[in-house]
């Protein structure tokens, strides 16, 4: 069987936070205004977040890249009551958003914090800004750009959410999907990866196939001290930490 | 040019097919890659185009992905050696600012002649033709007037193909003031390294071998460029190879590459030069110094001893020059627990830091701004720069080196032939200095400066040297990033400005004609990597999507504009064509010498995004340098004689010249040595040594790498806080403030967002009454501003930290009006030599709102 899973190795993260725009790109997450931030409305499928312990001159921080972690157990999908999320066969705890009612039982399930309610519908929120300006340029005949009709720079390859909904990391799915599609190798270094792994400039992600004892995910985990995020939850998380 | 995958529609139901019995009975329902499956012409028009990312200077190659004419992905471009496919976070973030609505759509023109923060200048499209005419008509009269010198070329980033374009404008032209603004950007270790080994730049490091980072306020994990490469080698030196290196950080702040250094120094602001000076006596004293690049005492085992002076003749100085001097001069009485003392760093620390550097080597002494934004940040560049000398690091494996040049084909095309008698005029009184510059560069106050950018308002507002008549800017904003930029507003309401940006910058909301740019996704450019390799490496910025809006490339904009010139200057740009006869020209290079990846070309170099030759060819080993001879460093570097023979007056002459390899290529100082007593600076007029002198609080010692009581604006009238204003990890160098993914979480360390704030010392907000989250005033003597005060319990308790990003007044709806501007309350003081603007050497106050 094939369990995906992934490995973050603190000594190698620089606390750069581009996992976290890189997954906001792939994946197509809504982006925030100053207003969203202020009621705490922000996507962030993948954060890094710090820890500050004692202070000035005897202090430390340890610096954490956040994403869900695809749990074995996973809390969320026992709460569902729509079976809107679930648990696949490779590992991937997945959210399937035609079906989500919204209820957010599962962002209060998720001892991580890593499920994000979906306030508005991406393209109507990003629209109808400028539906007016439009229509005034369609009137006079004017081009009317792309970036008045559109968020051009969606990825194609994922869909665009609906307001209502919860959402969350999906470890990149449509490229696993299109690599099994393709016939394509899956799993770091060299197969293919999620995007918050592949753009990491410090390499501090690895990801890959749990089961599979020669892959890079389990040489690491048995070279290196590693462990899960509150593992006495049993929850069982499939992302590991070295530090 | 580059790569087309099209995915038809047949193809797309073959994948989709294969997909959906893959992963059939995975679930009820499943929605398989269900964005394919959508929409009913799922036919795909798909590319990665080459590029180069423009967040920082670094150069970082990427791939655009781009899908039915829309790019929808940055990515980081696998052949190139700076990106490696990887970015940072900067790089993703260029999807939203290409596609920012708030973007300057046209061409615009002003209509209210009144400037100011409260002014709407009631901007009114009209077209390029227009536009271009009417500038180039008043350029021609200005220059009519005799006044050509009166137009100043304000700019930032001057990539590839910009610098010569600008350039070539200014020179036809017939004006000094083609200005940069590095002053303002971190000029100081630069000419540090020009007062001592004579080469006027950053340093390449060969992180990849080197066992040792002592690292004076360059913030590797967060700005200190090339970005995105420095994040990849921190990784590195820690995992990636056998043996770690150590990584030592001199920083006032708790900054991110504080936290994940090994050690932390926790400096007194101003006092870098300080510390390096303890830790070089160390060496000296205790004999650690690299006898095969310094030499040796004529005593074998001989040590230099704290407080007693070296006779000249004991010593046999090798590849250095001046070092007994340095000595006897400078570092005799500077003990560590003199450094502790100025540093605040305990003498022991400094004494075991000293030990390790000198002797885990390879060892890299390196920094940027953090040291050298004060008033004596040359002066401690100079000291940290003669600590890769003591430790024999210069042009060693491990070491530091400079970047080599990227070999394109020169021009046949030569501007001098195209000199008008006024722009001949112009150059003659600027070398006679009988005509300076508006900043001054060049002259006896500043013979070294580069740019003196931050020093233009003030100088436009005095008359002095002249007032200016006509601004253009290009990539820079000094409105907004100059030092105290009030000066700027008051200053630059008088100038006609023409701003080349996209975005409605405070320049733009000055400007008389905004030309906006295309964005870098939407035009071709070059860009040779900032400093960091060694070996040559240059980026192909390919047009992945056409304009979205009636922008156009600058580069083509100013050639059109001298095309519409005329006289000589228009016959010499009517002849240069377009920016991409260019790059085409500067590719025939590269026919000569082909990039490792194949690049020979114009086609290919477009199509990969990069071109480059490993390795880079200089070493210093064992006592000697040697040259890459195609297999290894064999080929000596030896000073030889030449004789030639030449025919004088009818008689044969033979004339003897000395060829100093070392000299001419790497050691370019009057000596051929790295010099700890500068022959550049001993080489000032003495009215430029008496200028130079009369900032000094150790005037003897100007020659010397010394340390130089730094001065603190409001010191004196009683602020009591120093500050720094950093640039954090999503910071894209003042551009970026409109760019959600990176105001979303522009505080990494901090945990704060889409706004700024001042960083505290927890025990220091207790005795001010300020608790996480106030808004607080924080004053200096040239104002005050509110901000968020956030705790901070990493930072000393005498530095608060304003990070330089937000206090727009426009910039698009995101960024207006958001967060302050730490620079508005920053006093303008420069650094001696160099001119870099100090903008660590203001002091505050802050109190609750
Ligand atoms: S991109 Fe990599 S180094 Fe940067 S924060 Fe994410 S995991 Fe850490
Ligand atoms: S981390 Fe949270 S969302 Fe992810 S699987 Fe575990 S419980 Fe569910
Ligand atoms: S695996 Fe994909 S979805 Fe999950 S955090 Fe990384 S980039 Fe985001």
């Amino acid at each position: 069987m094939v369990r995906y899973g992934m490995v973050i190795d603190l000594d190698r993260c620089v606390g750069c936070a581009a996992c976290a725009v890189a997954c906001k790109a792939e994946n197509s997450v809504t982006s925030s205004t100053p207003e969203d931030y202020k009621n705490r409305r922000l996507m962030e499928w993948n954060r890094v977040v710090t820890v500050f312990k004692g202070k000035f001159p005897n202090v430390s921080a340890s610096i954490m890249p956040l994403i869900c972690n695809h749990c074995e157990h996973p809390p969320c999908v026992k709460v569902c009551p729509v079976d809107a999320t679930y648990k696949r066969e490779d590992g991937l705890v997945l959210q399937r958003y035609e079906r989500c009612i919204g209820c957010k039982y599962c962002m209060v399930a998720c001892p991580y914090q890593q499920r994000f309610f979906n306030f508005y519908d991406q393209k109507k929120k990003y629209v109808e800004r400028f539906e007016k300006e439009a229509e005034e340029l369609k009137k006079e005949n004017k081009n009317v750009p792309i970036t008045y009709l559109e968020i051009p720079y969606h990825n194609p390859d994922v869909p665009s959410r609906i307001s209502g909904i919860v959402e969350k990391c999906t470890f990149c799915r449509h490229r696993i999907d299109k690599a099994i599609a393709e016939g394509k190798k899956i799993g770091s270094p060299d197969g293919v990866e999620p995007a918050c792994t592949q753009a990491c400039p410090a390499k501090t992600r690895t990801f890959g196939d749990l089961d599979d004892p020669d892959s890079e995910v389990s040489r690491l985990l048995r070279s290196r001290r590693n462990y899960q995020l509150r593992a006495d939850l049993g929850t069982e998380p499939q992302v590991y930490y070295l530090d | 040019m580059v790569l087309d995958v099209k995915l038809n529609r047949r193809n797309f139901l073959k994948i989709a097919g294969v997909a959906g019995a893959a992963t059939f009975g995975l679930g009820f329902g499943e929605p398989i890659i269900k964005a394919l499956a959508q929409g009913t012409d799922a036919a795909r028009d798909e590319k990665w185009v080459s590029s180069v990312c423009i967040q920082c200077p670094a150069g970082c190659g990427t791939k655009v992905r781009v899908v039915n004419g829309k790019a929808v992905k940055i990515e980081g471009n696998p052949d190139h050696p700076y990106s490696n496919g990887k970015l940072c976070p900067k790089g993703y973030a260029g999807l939203q600012l290409l596609y920012d609505v708030d973007r300057i759509k046209s061409p615009m023109k002003r209509t209210n002649p009144n400037k100011g923060q409260n002014e709407d200048p009631k901007f009114m499209e009209v077209s390029w033709d227009e536009a271009l005419n009417d500038i180039a008509a008043r350029l021609n009269q200005t220059r009519n007037e005799g006044k050509s010198h009166t137009v100043a070329f304000l700019s930032g980033r001057n990539q590839g193909r910009a610098g010569s374009v600008w350039t070539t404008f200014t020179k036809l032209y017939g004006t000094p003031n083609n200005i940069g603004h590095s002053s303002i950007c971190a000029d100081a270790s630069k000419k540090a390294r020009l007062c001592m080994d004579g080469t006027d730049d950053y340093c390449a490091y060969d992180w990849d071998n080197c066992n040792y980072v002592l690292n004076f306020g360059g913030a590797t994990l967060e700005a200190w460029r090339p970005t995105n490469l420095m994040l990849q080698k921190w990784a590195h030196m820690r995992r990636g190879r056998p043996v770690r290196a150590k990584q030592v950080m001199v920083d006032t702040r708790f900054s991110t590459t504080a936290i994940k250094a090994d050690e932390w120094l926790p400096v007194k602001p101003g006092t870098d030069g300080a510390l390096a000076m303890g830790i070089s006596q160390v060496i000296l004293t205790e004999g650690l110094w690299d006898r095969s690049f310094v030499g040796d005492f004529k005593t074998p085992g001989r040590k230099f001893i704290s407080g007693e002076t070296v006779a000249n003749d004991d010593f046999e100085e090798k590849w250095t020059l001046g070092l007994i001097d340095y000595w006897n001069n400078v570092l005799i009485n500077f003990t560590p627990a003199k450094a502790g003392e100025i540093t605040g760093i305990p003498a022991e620390q400094i004494i075991r830091i000293a030990k390790e550097f000198a002797t885990a080597k390879p060892s890299i002494a390196a920094g940027e701004r953090g040291a050298g934004a004060h008033t004596n940040g040359t002066y401690n560049h100079m000291v940290i720069h003669g600590l890769n000398a003591l430790v024999g690091s210069m042009f060693a494996q491990g070491g530091v080196m400079y970047q080599m040049g990227v070999p394109y084909a020169s021009s046949s095309l030569k501007d001098d032939d195209y000199l008008d008698d006024i722009a001949k005029k112009v150059a003659a009184d600027f070398k006679a200095h009988t005509l300076e510059r508006i900043d001054e560069a060049k002259s006896d106050e500043w013979p070294l400066a580069s740019n003196v950018y931050q020093n233009v308002p003030d100088n436009h507002a005095k008359g002095d040297p002249y007032k200016l008549s006509m601004m253009f800017t290009y990539y820079t904003n000094p409105l907004f990033s100059n030092p105290n930029p009030q000066r700027a507003w008051e200053g630059f309401k008088d100038v006609f400005m023409v701003e080349t940006s996209s975005y409605l910058s405070e320049t733009a909301l000055y400007a008389d004609y905004i030309l906006p740019d295309a964005y870098y996704i939407e035009r071709k450019q070059d860009m040779a990597v900032y400093a960091s390799s060694g070996y040559p490496v240059t980026g192909f910025r390919e047009q992945a999507v056409k304009p979205i809006y009636d922008n156009r490339d600058s580069i083509d904009v100013i050639i059109d504009l001298g095309k519409r010139m005329g006289g000589k200057m228009g016959e010499y740009f009517t002849l240069l064509g377009n920016h991409e006869n260019m790059l085409r020209e500067i590719a025939k290079g590269f026919e000569k010498t082909p990039g490792d990846n194949g690049v020979n070309g114009f086609d290919s170099w477009a199509e990969k995004g990069a071109w480059y030759k490993k390795p880079y060819i200089y070493r210093f080993s064992n006592g000697n340098f040697y040259e890459w001879d195609g297999a290894g460093y064999n080929k000596e570097m030896k000073k030889a004689e030449e004789e030639k023979e030449e025919m004088k007056d009818g008689k044969k002459v033979k004339t003897t010249t000395v060829k100093d390899p070392v000299k001419d290529k790497l050691l370019k100082t009057k000596s051929g040595k790295f010099e700890f007593r500068s022959s550049k600076l001993e080489g000032f007029t003495d009215k430029q040594k008496e200028i130079l002198k009369s900032e000094l609080k150790s005037p003897e010692l100007y020659a010397y790498p010394h340390y130089e009581e730094p001065h603190f604006a409001g010191k004196e009238e009683g602020f009591p806080l120093h500050m720094s204003s950093p640039k954090m990890i999503n910071h894209a160098e003042g551009r970026g403030a409109n760019a959600q993914w990176l105001q979303e979480r522009f505080g990494v360390v901090i945990g704060k967002a889409w706004t700024s704030w001042v960083e505290l010392n927890p025990d220091k907000a207790e005795e001010l009454g300020i608790k996480n989250g106030d808004e607080v005033w924080v004053e200096s003597p040239i104002g005050k501003i509110k901000v968020m005060a956030v705790i901070n319990p990493g930072n000393p308790p005498w530095l608060v930290v304003f990070p330089f990003e937000h206090g727009h007044w426009n910039y698009g709806k995101y960024a207006k009006g958001l967060g302050a501007n730490p620079n508005e309350i920053i006093a303008n003081l420069s650094a001696v030599i160099s001119a870099q603007s100090a903008t660590n050497a203001t002091m505050v106050k802050v109190y609750r709102a």
